[in-house]
């Protein structure tokens, strides 16, 4: 009952069916379940993504196409780190095979968000199945499916407040999926294995005050970016945004570049050591030595260190003045 | 570490669980009652505030 009852109520939210909706552990089962099905059950044997996905995507479809079954492509980004939406029609015009497109709703290094109707719109002419990593977005913006012509999404729940091991894989009622985990009649033989029941009513939970609270919980955030972007540029000269960090661009979401030198080089460390915590890259491959592969990908000129500053609601403005503060003394 | 309270500014990582939503969690909370079986009640019912 408690998890049926998540369901609608995560439907609802979702402007989905609650058909529509299977409860997984987290945006990495998401999208492994998404691809999977569109390779084996949809027919798709070439993949158009793009080199800034999460690893969750990226691997997941390195990994099909290790077995040679299937062929993948990167569609080309523009200086800003926008998916370059010609080269995807040219693509997609350009294949007689059945195209997956995964592409992420908003990056969740540069926070880039994807023009997702756009994006629809291009699989829909060309017959491509279309699957979006919402992960980052899921909580923080109204998504309303019923106007999103798209076949698969992933959430995950400890990205807005919920608990972490949870999170939906939406799959459009016009798609028949078959899952990736076997051996049981869970989520209506979608997905085997005893549910999450805490996970699911606390996912269920955190995205109904999500958006409950949307309009004055964005607007706050948005003033801490604005206020931390203004700081930063009045007192630490030579600093820089990656990504299109003042346009369409996620609100939480803020990816510095200093200049190289001997003092920024251990950045975050000495970010650490001063009680402050961010991130250089992606938290699921954190203590990676080759860097951020979504910054490395922009293909920059002038390479900085990066750091993702990522704000949420428990935010305070005295915070980034003390971020502020450290980062003049350390640069 | 040369502060006492640590500002955390990776959000895009990892939320802070709100109380919310740990209060529809537990299966002892006022608010999270529907979570428990019907037939099955908690070996040990721990106290709740």
């Amino acid at each position: 009952m408690a998890i049926e009852n998540a369901r609608k109520s995560v439907a609802g939210l979702l402007n989905a069916h609650p058909g529509e909706i299977f409860f997984t552990s987290g945006g990495t089962e998401s999208n492994n379940t998404a691809i999977l099905s569109a390779i084996r059950d949809l027919g798709c044997t070439h993949i158009i993504t793009s080199p800034i996905e999460h690893h969750a995507v990226l691997h997941t479809v390195a990994h099909y196409a290790s077995r040679k079954t299937i062929s993948f492509s990167f569609v080309k980004l523009l200086a800003d780190g926008h998916i370059d939406l010609k080269d995807l029609e040219a693509q997609l015009a350009g294949r007689e095979d059945k195209c997956l497109v995964t592409l992420m709703h908003a990056n969740n290094e540069i926070g880039n968000l994807l023009s997702m109707n756009v994006v629809s719109a291009l699989c829909r002419k060309y017959n491509a199945v279309f699957h979006s990593d919402c992960v980052q977005t899921v909580g923080h913006y109204p998504i309303d499916l019923s106007r999103m012509d798209i076949d698969f999404i992933s959430a995950s729940g400890h990205k807005f407040h919920g608990p972490k091991g949870v999170g939906i894989l939406y799959v459009n009622s016009n798609v028949q999926a078959k899952p990736l985990l076997h051996g049981g009649g869970q989520e209506r033989n979608m997905r085997a294995g005893t549910e999450n029941l805490y996970g699911i009513v606390g996912f269920a939970r955190a995205l109904e005050l999500a958006m409950e609270r949307y309009e004055q919980d964005s607007a706050y955030i948005k003033k801490l970016k604005a206020y931390m972007t203004t700081q930063l540029l009045q007192h630490l000269p030579g600093i820089g945004f990656n990504g299109d960090y003042d346009g369409s661009c996620l609100y939480t979401v803020l990816n510095t570049s200093v200049p190289q030198s001997a003092k920024s080089e251990m950045l975050l460390f000495n970010l650490d050591i001063h009680g402050i915590c961010v991130s250089g890259g992606s938290a699921c491959s954190s203590g990676a030595s080759q860097g951020s592969h979504v910054i490395n990908a922009l293909k920059l000129d002038d390479i900085g260190v990066a750091g993702r500053f990522s704000f949420c609601k428990y935010n305070t403005m005295q915070e980034v003045d003390k971020v502020v503060e450290v980062l003049t003394g350390l640069i | 570490m040369t502060n006492s309270k640590r500002i955390y500014f990776d959000n895009a990582a990892t939320t802070p669980l709100d109380k919310e939503v740990l209060e529809a969690m537990m299966p002892t909370s006022p608010k999270g009652l529907a979570i428990l079986h019907p037939f099955i009640p908690l070996a040990e019912k721990p106290g709740w505030q």
